[in-house]
């Protein structure tokens, strides 16, 4: 079965496409909802929220676009609206704050898991964590990620870079531990 | 990615975690499938179905209603006189005859039509319009002159030294004349004058 037709399935009542819909897309959704989420219990509330929004708005997904895309959006509003209700103000960074933060992708960094890698970024205070997600995996600008939680363009900017700056330092803590 | 390669920090993990996946719990299935709604599987509730339908009714509509304008006659009064008059052996009295069943039947047919209880143009004058007119020669005599006019008596066409046909009718062209009640004047050679109304269609 295809797409289209799991789909067109899942709205005749069928409990074994709608299993195959789920399974198809649910773990490409969780490393997502992993990243945005401090812990795993809240990943797995997301997922859960966000999979019942797909099943009750499946009938009016028209086929225009990607329909993991589809998906994705609704996974990505889920979380945002779990995160954003205890985010605290954000404070306003100077705009001079450097932008770029290099490391050396040497063995012991590129010998990191993932699962690794996505707890650096759950380390995160709530707020850095949202911004990070959604410019550097969502693709979103700084002016659209100040639109959508209600922030300056500047701020986002500045808690993107402190964002970078903190990860770029947990890394080079790794690094030393190791060494 | 090469070791030691500098790399953005943003870049770094995109790159570990962008399209990666995670096999969630199996009870977060369960959540989820205890709470998918049932989908009406009826046609009706389905748009397109309606949409659909208003696009083919109109359609249909459109084809019906230009199939109605665009229809003629078959056979118009006109046409069914040459017929006759090409077999020749016919006489004119039998051709007439028709004519007028047939302009009689189409009256039929376009009462018939307008009664009906289905939408249908009704088929307009010009269809039936009467275009030659007879009058049998020997009932009139020889004439210097034929003049009709409207009922206000406004000359509309004038006729000189009309001949009978072959079958001894003198045939008028009244095509060009709009159908209504008209005055027919025959003058005869004889100086007398022979008026008759006549209702051209």
């Amino acid at each position: 079965m295809n797409e289209k037709q799991i789909i067109e399935q899942c709205l005749k009542n069928d409990r074994t496409a709608q299993k195959v819909l789920y399974q198809t897309y649910a773990p490409k959704m969780y490393a997502v909802c992993m990243r945005y989420s401090g812990k795993r219990l809240e990943a797995d509330d997301i997922l859960q929220e966000a999979f019942i929004k797909v099943f009750k708005y499946l009938p009016t997904f028209r086929f225009q676009g990607s329909f993991e895309g589809w998906i994705r959006k609704i996974v990505v509003n889920t979380a945002l609206d779990h995160i954003k209700r205890y985010v605290e103000p954000m404070e306003e960074i100077d705009d001079n704050v450097s932008d770029t933060f290099i490391i050396d992708a040497d063995e012991v960094i590129s010998g990191l898991t993932m699962q690794e890698l996505i707890a650096l970024i759950q380390e995160l205070p709530e707020g850095k964590r949202l911004i990070f997600n959604l410019y550097v995996f969502e693709g979103y600008s700084h002016k659209e990620i100040a639109e959508m939680l209600g922030i300056s363009v500047m701020t986002s900017k500045g808690q993107f870079s402190k964002a970078k700056k903190m990860l770029q330092e947990k890394l080079l803590n790794i690094k030393t531990k190791v060494l | 990615m090469k070791p030691n390669t500098p790399i953005d920090v943003a870049d770094f993990f995109k790159q570990q975690l962008e399209h990666k996946e995670i096999t969630p719990p199996e009870e977060i299935w369960d959540k989820v499938s205890s709470q998918i709604p049932t989908y009406s599987t009826s046609i009706f509730s389905n748009q397109w179905w309606i949409y659909n339908s208003i696009v083919a009714i109109i359609v249909v509509s459109a084809v019906v209603f230009f199939w109605l304008n665009n229809t003629k006659p078959e056979i118009s009064s006109g046409k069914a006189l040459q017929v006759d008059r090409h077999q020749g052996d016919i006489s004119i009295k039998k051709t007439i005859a028709p004519e007028k069943n047939l302009v009689a039947k189409q009256d039929a047919k376009v009462a018939e039509e307008k009664k009906s209880a289905v939408v249908i143009q009704p088929t307009t004058v010009s269809q039936l319009k009467q275009t030659v007119y007879y009058i049998e020669a020997s009932t009139i005599g020889l004439l210097e002159k034929i003049e009709i006019s409207d009922t206000l008596y406004t000359i509309k066409k004038v006729i000189y030294n009309p001949l009978p046909n072959d079958y001894g009718f003198y045939e008028l062209n009244i095509q060009e004349l709009k159908p209504g009640s008209y005055f027919i004047n025959f003058y005869r050679k004889d100086g007398k004058k022979i008026q008759r109304k006549e209702l051209f269609r």
